[in-house]
């Protein structure tokens, strides 16, 4: 029983890390093309996040806890998203400000 | 459909549980873990509105190795896979299995952290410093932070693997490196999170 369950539990485990290896390299295709890239952010960042859903959910063992620990878990996410709205709305205010520009040498000190 | 919580001891021997029927280090590192997000959480709110106000951003894609890191990220997660089948090796109570598996992931997170040293000093050579501009700052700020939770995990791997070879777990005895487990999946997560969002937007 229990080594049926070990294989079982090892084939979960490998499905999920083919995923994770596909998505990574779907991502880094993604990054290469041109287009629209608010389009391109959010689909990189929607590939991220089930990567990193499917790591809690299957590498964290998390979606066969108890119910409490899914709630430790996520409502942190809950705060940063919280955190994340706050954030945004506050950037926006600082949109027309000069950037950090092109990146430049440090000017060495004079002996 | 198979039972997957015949997998889990959670009151057999060795295993304290709590009022929240969950074994208590399991509960503690989860708890450790949500305070993890919150402070990653920062650093990436942070720098999403550092780059969201800027009028010009440097080209991530054109200052950084993404070829070189992809395979970094790839490693890592390699690593979660080891890390998973040390546990259920030593479930298993299979030893030898157990203790290749940990030290498989112990070297990966090794050639993970060689890989990082070896980027930033390209980069420091390449003129991309802390201190140079916001890009530098956010960048090694937010890879340096990750960087040193990985070392802490390596340092944690290499105390389980010395325990590991003097016999301190069994297929009873878990759930250190069962909580392990968790730190260790946590680190990949956050590299995945950081990977895309730093090195490929």
């Amino acid at each position: 029983m229990m080594r049926t369950l070990y294989a079982y539990w090892l084939n979960t485990y490998w499905r999920v890390f083919v995923a994770l290896a596909v998505f990574t390299g779907i991502e880094i295709w993604i990054a290469q093309q041109e287009g629209s890239k608010v389009l391109l952010a959010a689909t990189l960042v929607a590939f991220a996040l089930c990567k990193a859903a499917l790591v809690a959910m299957y590498y964290m063992h998390l979606r066969y806890e108890r119910r409490i620990l899914w709630y430790v878990a996520t409502l942190p996410f809950i705060f940063a998203a919280i955190l994340a709205l706050g954030l945004l709305s506050d950037s926006s205010l600082n949109a027309n400000k000069p950037g950090p520009g092109p990146i430049v040498e440090q000017p060495q000190p004079e002996p | 459909m198979h039972d997957a919580h015949a997998l889990e001891p959670v009151g057999a021997i060795g295993h304290r549980t709590t009022s929240v029927a969950a074994p208590i280090e399991k509960f503690a590192t989860w708890l450790f873990l949500a305070s993890e997000v919150m402070f990653f959480s920062g650093l990436i709110g942070a720098y999403i509105v550092i780059r969201a106000g800027a009028v010009s951003w440097p080209n991530p894609r054109e200052e950084l190795s993404i070829p070189i890191t992809g395979f970094n990220t790839f490693v890592l997660i390699c690593s979660s896979v080891t890390m998973v089948r040390a546990l259920y090796s030593l479930r298993e109570g299979n030893r030898r299995k157990f203790l290749i598996n940990l030290a498989a992931t112990f070297l990966m997170g090794c050639f993970f952290l060689s890989v990082q040293l070896f980027e930033y000093n390209k980069l420091f050579h390449e003129g991309l410093t802390p201190q140079g501009n916001l890009f530098g700052t956010t960048f090694y700020t937010l890879t340096g932070f990750h960087g040193a939770h990985v070392f802490g995990g390596v340092v944690m791997l290499l105390v389980l693997l010395i325990r590991a070879r003097r016999g301190a777990f069994s297929a009873e005895r878990t759930t250190a490196i069962e909580c392990a487990g968790l730190y260790w999946h946590f680190v990949d997560l956050v590299w995945i999170l950081l990977f895309t969002i730093v090195y490929l937007i």
